[in-house]
């Protein structure tokens, strides 16, 4: 029978085995860094996202008053009005749900003040606030701006004008 | 007798030299995907931001806003309409130009995409340092929606010859030097060489323009317009449109728009009836008059070519002209 015996097989694996537990360790190491790397990066992009997801709903509400479904065009007198009576009529078509990057509107009646809670096409105008848009109840933080209401008044026979307070919280592609 | 002190390439080796390549490549490997990954992050950040910075040109008063879009890198706009869904889809992406590997990246950034906004230009607009974005209102007759016209510092336009609205209009858009490469001459020998030359009374121009056809023609390819309703100003806000834009982008933003008035025409007439209930009346005349408006914009909408467009487009201007008329009638006006 035939044997085969190197002097240094013993040392030899003792090496190879040296060498990959340094590799592993090297690769483990890699690893970490990539991972931490990647994380930084990760919450960098999450936190570009989401600041230019509030600047886009802040330049909406900065500029929904010109937008031709809620402008005020009945009258002459008040081109930067939101219309009311135009807003009750968009909550209740469903396409104006998706026309806006928002997950949020609302607009609320500040002064004078109104009680009545949400309107509806029922109720109107004797409620203090319309929620045009509520895809999620995680809409997160929805800035604010004051506004100029305006609506038909049957009582005064003309339009009235009041103070009102519109809220929007940016579209989240995330969901 | 053989020499047996020759170099020992011994397994270690061996398996330092294999494992050590595997790691360089998966290093090499890594960092390429990251870098890809990083420019498509840029890419698409910046074709956001440009989103974002075209909201404010949203018109109030003003029937006519201008503003500079100012870009560290040179950078690519990608321009997309899809005319489906219920207001149409428009989609915009950036690719900046890069000075390690590629130029500019096959594939731009991650498509933006919006509802509410009427993007006029070519496919891509490329641009050095700065894109000029000029915001102009179209009513028929109530305001649709405000057209966002786009040209880069690459490109110089000079209208030569144009009506006096026109000319007048550009003097105003560029007084304060914030607008460029737009002007107005009275003869094509004015015009810089390189320069895209939009004709109102000759033919043969980069851009012939015919206010009596209401045409258009661009590399061979006619497209129509219709006047707008409102300010002097407003006027020409589609002509604007189809000079700069391609007639892709053109024609699917026009049927965008008719989607779009179709709703608001819609809202218009809800609201008629609701304020008739109220004692403020609008109805008869107004809701039916409506209808027919709605009925004619879903013609521009299935319109199958440029020519048939054009006859529907006018349609719906006979049609918005008489809503209008209508509505200056009465007491309780709607829009």
């Amino acid at each position: 029978m035939t044997s085969y015996d190197a002097g240094f097989s013993k040392k030899a694996q003792l090496k190879i085995q040296q060498m990959a537990f340094v590799l592993v360790a090297l690769m483990i190491f890699f690893s970490l860094v990539a991972l931490v790397f990647l994380s930084i990066w990760l919450s960098d992009l999450k936190g570009n996202t989401q600041e230019l997801k509030d600047k886009e709903a802040l330049e909406i509400i900065r500029k929904i008053s010109g937008t031709p479904e809620f402008t005020f065009t009945s009258s002459s007198d008040c081109s930067s009005c939101i219309d009311l009576d135009k807003v009750i009529m968009a909550k209740s078509m469903d396409s104006y749900q998706n026309l806006f990057n928002l997950d949020y509107l609302l607009i609320e009646r500040v002064y004078p003040p109104a009680t009545g809670g949400e309107c509806t096409r029922s109720n109107y105008p004797n409620c203090n606030q319309i929620t045009i848009i509520k895809k999620t109840e995680d809409y997160g933080l929805a800035p604010g701006a004051f506004v100029t209401l305006a609506s038909w008044s049957s009582e005064k026979n003309s339009f009235k004008y009041e103070i009102g307070r519109i809220y929007a919280s940016g579209y989240n592609n995330e969901k | 007798m053989m020499n047996k002190k020759a170099y020992e390439f011994s397994f270690s080796w061996f398996f330092a030299i294999i494992a050590g390549a595997v790691i360089l490549f998966l290093a090499l490997y890594a960092t390429t995907k990251l870098v890809g990954t990083y420019r498509l992050q840029q890419d698409t950040l910046r074709g956001k931001e440009i989103e974002v910075l075209l909201s404010p040109l949203e018109t109030n008063l003003e029937g006519t806003r201008g503003v500079v879009i100012t870009v560290p890198q040179e950078t690519r706009i990608s321009n997309r309409c899809d005319e489906n869904s219920k207001f149409g889809s428009q989609y915009i992406s950036a690719s900046i130009k890069s000075s390690i590997g590629k130029e500019w990246e096959i594939s731009p950034g991650a498509e933006s995409s919006t509802h509410n906004k009427y993007l006029f230009s070519a496919k891509t607009t490329e641009g050095k340092k700065e894109f000029y974005a000029l915001s102009k209102q179209f009513g028929f007759p109530f305001k649709i929606a405000d057209l966002i016209i786009v040209w880069s510092d690459k490109e110089n336009y000079c209208f030569v010859s144009p009506p006096q609205e026109i000319e007048e209009d550009i003097k105003e858009i560029t007084q304060d030097n914030i607008i460029k490469n737009l002007i107005s001459v009275n003869s094509e020998a004015e015009c810089s060489q390189d320069s895209i030359k939009v004709c109102f009374r000759e033919t043969g121009c980069s851009i012939d323009v015919s206010l009596g056809s209401k045409s258009v023609t661009k590399n061979g390819k006619t497209v129509y317009y219709a006047e707008s309703f409102g300010k002097e100003e407003e006027k020409y806000s589609l002509l604007y449109a189809s000079i700069f834009s391609e007639q892709e982008i053109y024609e699917c933003q026009i049927k965008r728009l008719a989607k779009r008035a179709s709703e608001i025409a819609s809202l218009n007439k809800e609201k008629s009836l609701y304020l008739t209930s109220k004692g403020c009346s609008s109805s008869p005349i107004l809701p039916s008059a409506l209808t027919e408006y709605i009925a004619k914009t879903q013609l521009v909408i299935s319109a199958k070519n440029s020519l048939e467009l054009k006859t529907q487009l006018n349609a719906l201007g006979s049609s918005a002209d008489s809503l209008k008329n209508k509505n200056d009638q009465l007491r309780c006006r709607l829009f």
